[in-house]
């Protein structure tokens, strides 16, 4: 069983500023089905360490699988020769201050970890499920897919750091797809992958999640017959599972600091929030109050310290409508002197961190739902995402849906099928009309949002209340 | 280390453990690379990985199928054990699993094993410092990375394929100080500082070009050129379930109406898979050995879809060497007869999109999708080059872009290799070429 601490005691380490190690051990459990028959079962397990070195202001990582005394050798050798390397040409001279030498400890609260329910029963589960959902002619397919992840984590440095966590992450995917000739419906429980919390079936059970198949065939085949959503300017009514990406998009990817400082401009794109804006810029309306959360139990993205081993506490990223904060971690904060939180984050051990979102929330208004759309004349309410598309400085973006109904009069009077809408970020949150209650907010995952050169992946979570937006242009498909 | 003979050597300790009756498929992704991140022209951070990864297929009691894969230590006995400890565990638990009608047993296909001859010839750290050296101060930011890949499958009933290479690639932006940008993706078979250096020349010289008030254009439908480096992304989100059976099968490609002859593409469109470029091996995640050519769609119809052993069993097919997910691995979309330099004349007026980004579905089962402009993007008058354009979405529809609104395909094509690092660096890329189309059509 490979030791952290004893290992890196053991091994002789390069000359260097700072020096430290983290430790991945990661293992996926996965299961999926379609259409009444199994689709995969698979086990995977990664382990490896990243190795990251201070020279001269300049951090040096290596990453190897080889857990061996000589292998961590090898691996801080080079950390510590890459870091002298890029020193000549550093972008900022860093120091241990973005390394704080913590002690700490976190781990997910589970009540029902995966192993309560059996491989074959699960599988089985499953298998039932997508057959069942398969109850008419037109539905052509029917899939589920369940995963269980289990990371542990260890941060040590010479200096005295030692951080474990522990994380066991879940996300539950269900879908039916109808079919009359080229016409095509598809219905999921809201969007891919988004029902993903931190803990086990618990999370899952509590949200009769397993009981939703036959309400989703039900509504794919209702969307063959449904009318195109239409053509126009109105008010707009998204629910949370769709609010999930008009948050990504359009608040967390713009506010994540390596994007402002530039480090994205080759892949992901930069951002059209610039430092000056933290303190004064008008995001969005009174309503708007956005926080970095990394304290609620099972939202997705929780956790006790970031990557660097700075330890996460919630704050106000937006309040009142007004930008206040940065996702930015501790080398983004001294790069550029914008107030960030401990958003320092990597995949596994064979990435650098960089800065991610984490939890990002719309904090929860005072309306009721039945109040918002008693307030609406005329709009339309969509819901589970499908579809998304920003441009590269997160301002123009376009969204679409599987579900919407119209409103009028304060009332839904039809459902309605392809509902697009799209839009530029400020004008969307400065037109934010109302936001539900306590009573409506519910929270969401994306295990895969994806960032970075090289690029990698990270779980985040979003929750928000039901929201109004007034003044968007709405439209149909093709 | 010699991977190939680790991997050899693996596969046949794990093969020997099996009981009769079972089946077991390996394969080996790994690499060592060098990335080196910068921004601004500066080194913002710089990773060097290690990662050899094992998965398999083990199958046992008739047809009960379990997918596994570990992290290599690159200690023969500790990676052994630890395979060993997960078929033992997958095996005791076989019996509660329900059985998979389309389980593909492991045949053997024939073996092969090639290293690629591109090489760098000189030190990652030397190439580095070339870079930097050439981009001095510009405002560069991008991902340069070098090093060898490996990929090895074998199964237990004899097949073997290894697949090696050294590649390297240098990515990148160039931005002005008034926000105008280029992109860059250099990746020759040797690296020469000056071929670089000429290169990068280039790239300037096209963001000069751009040191020009923007010109923000109205919402409605242009004539248009999609450049390779635009035509790609297209081509990417096309390849989700796009031209896969299973896709079609589901309802989840927006191929659906052109297989059902509702809707058509223009004769001067035809797409295949081709693995003559070399950049990626032949052998699928089964071992099986795709055609060297396939051709999907010819002349505007088609002809075939990607169809893997899998879902060539359920649907009683015969399969064509795709991989699993059944996304091109090697596409090339033919030339046209449309030279370079007539490129602007032919347009005349209207939008040279260089490069787009962020496409998605608007309307999938209508191929209908939305996206950006990005980076060198021009407004063009009477053939001419006038200002650079303030980006701009655009929604428009496969079925017109590569369909009735498909004017002329470029006589040239470039070889776009993947630039994909996502759990590690991927092998392949596109060869395309460039479009010109009719109403493109732009929104906000």
């Amino acid at each position: 069983m490979f030791d952290l601490k004893k290992t890196f005691k053991q091994a002789h380490l390069p000359q260097a500023d700072w020096l430290g190690i983290r430790e991945v051990r990661e293992t996926d459990t996965t299961y999926s089905a379609r259409s009444g028959k199994p689709e995969e079962t698979s086990l995977n397990v990664t382990h490896g360490v990243m190795l990251e070195a201070l020279v001269n202001g300049q951090l040096g990582y290596a990453a190897t699988q080889d857990l061996s005394v000589s292998g961590i050798e090898k691996a801080a050798e080079r950390a510590a020769t890459l870091a002298k390397l890029a020193s000549l040409h550093k972008v900022f001279s860093f120091s241990k201050s973005q390394r704080p030498a913590v002690f700490g400890r976190y781990r997910t609260q589970i009540q029902k970890p995966a192993s309560a329910i059996s491989a074959g029963d699960t599988a089985h589960k499953l298998t039932q499920l997508t057959r069942q959902m398969k109850c008419h002619p037109l539905i052509v397919d029917t899939r589920s897919y369940l995963v269980f992840v289990e990371i542990e984590t260890r941060m040590l440095s010479q200096d005295g750091r030692d951080i474990e966590q522990s994380f066991s992450l879940v996300s539950f995917h269900l879908s039916a797809t109808a079919q009359e000739g080229t016409l095509v419906q598809s219905r999921s429980n809201s969007g891919f992958s988004a029902h993903s919390y931190q803990g086990g079936w618990e999370t899952l059970e509590k949200r009769s999640l397993f009981d939703q198949g036959e309400t989703l065939s039900r509504q794919a085949l209702e969307l063959l017959r449904a009318d195109v959503c239409p053509n126009e300017t109105c008010s707009l009514v998204l629910m949370p599972d769709q609010m999930m990406l008009q948050i990504h998009e359009s608040v967390g990817h713009p506010l994540e600091l390596d994007r402002i400082l530039g480090d994205e401009r080759n892949y992901a794109g930069s951002s059209f929030v610039k430092p000056s804006d933290f303190g004064s810029l008008e995001y969005g309306s009174a309503h708007m109050n956005i926080t970095f959360d990394p304290t609620l139990t099972h939202e997705f993205a929780s956790y006790g310290f970031d990557d660097s081993g700075n330890p996460a506490q919630r704050e106000f990223l937006i309040k009142n409508g007004i930008l206040l904060r940065a996702l930015g971690g501790l080398e983004s904060q001294a790069r550029s002197s914008v107030p960030g939180v401990a958003n320092f984050r990597a995949r596994s051990w064979n990435r650098a961190p960089i800065d991610r979102m984490a939890n990002i929330n719309l904090e929860p208004g005072t309306s009721s739902y039945d109040e918002i759309l008693g307030s609406i004349e005329r709009g339309v309410l969509m819901e589970s995402n499908v579809s998304w598309s920003i441009d590269d400085y997160r301002d123009k973006f376009q969204f679409g849906c599987e579900y919407a109904k119209l409103i009028e009069n304060g009332r839904i009077t039809k459902t309605l099928r392809n509902p697009n809408y799209r839009g530029r970020t400020l004008s969307m949150w400065r037109n934010l009309r109302m936001v539900g209650d306590a009573q409506t907010f519910a929270h969401y995952g994306a295990p895969t949002c994806g960032k970075g050169e090289p690029n990698q992946v990270i779980w985040v979570g979003h929750g928000s209340p039901v929201c109004r937006f007034d003044n968007v242009e709405v439209f149909g498909g093709a | 280390m010699d991977w190939e003979r680790y991997f050899s050597d693996i596969s046949l300790k794990l093969f020997a453990a099996i009981h009769k009756g079972e089946h077991l498929t390996l394969r080996l992704k790994g690499e060592q690379s060098l990335f080196t991140r910068v921004s601004s022209g500066k080194i913002r951070q710089i990773t060097e990985v290690q990662d050899f990864d094992l998965s398999g297929e083990f199958i046992c009691l008739n047809n009960r199928v379990q997918k596994f894969s570990l992290t290599l230590s690159a200690n023969l006995q500790t990676d052994f054990q630890h395979a060993l400890q997960i078929l033992e565990k997958l095996r005791a638990q076989a019996s509660g699993l329900p059985e998979d009608p389309f389980t593909i047993l492991p045949e053997n296909h024939g073996s092969s094993s090639r290293q690629s001859t591109k090489h760098a010839h000189i030190s990652a750290e030397q190439m580095i410092h070339d870079v930097l050296a050439e981009v001095n101060g510009q405002r560069f930011f991008g991902l340069i990375v070098c090093g060898p890949i490996f990929r090895g499958h074998a199964n237990s009933v004899g097949l073997r394929h290894w697949f090696e290479t050294y590649s390297y690639f240098v990515d990148y932006s160039l931005i002005s100080a008034d926000e105008h940008a280029v992109k860059g993706l250099y990746s020759e078979a040797d690296w020469d500082r000056v071929k670089f250096g000429q290169y990068l020349q280039e790239s300037k010289t096209q963001l000069q070009s751009m040191q020009r008030p923007r010109r923000h254009i109205s919402p409605g439908g242009y004539r248009a050129y999609l450049a390779p480096y635009a035509l790609v992304e297209f081509l990417t989100i096309l390849s989700w379930g796009g031209l896969s059976e299973s896709g079609l099968q589901r309802g989840l490609s927006a191929l659906l109406p052109l297989r059902r002859g509702e809707k058509s593409f223009s004769a001067q469109f035809s797409l295949k898979e081709n693995f003559r470029t070399g950049l990626v091996p032949r052998f699928n995640d089964h071992g099986e050995l795709a055609p060297e050519e396939l051709s999907l769609i010819e002349n505007g119809q088609l002809v075939n879809t990607l169809i893997s052993s899998r879902t060539a069993k359920e649907y009683g097919l015969k399969a064509n060497g795709a991989a699993d997910w059944e996304l091109p691995r090697s596409p090339e979309i033919s030339r046209g007869k449309l030279k370079r330099e007539h490129i602007l004349p032919r347009l005349g007026t209207g939008v040279y999109v260089g490069n787009t980004h962020y496409l998605n579905y608007s309307d999938r089962s209508q191929g209908r999708v939305t996206g950006m402009t990005r980076y060198a993007c021009f407004w063009v008058e009477k053939g001419e080059i006038v200002a650079p354009i303030k980006d701009m979405r655009f929604d428009d529809s496969f079925y017109r872009i590569f369909g009735q609104n498909l004017l002329e395909v470029t006589e040239f094509q470039e070889l776009l290799v993947d630039t994909s690092t996502y759990e590690r660096r991927q092998l392949g890329g596109a060869l395309l070429p460039g479009i010109l189309v009719e109403d493109f059509t732009f929104t906000i």
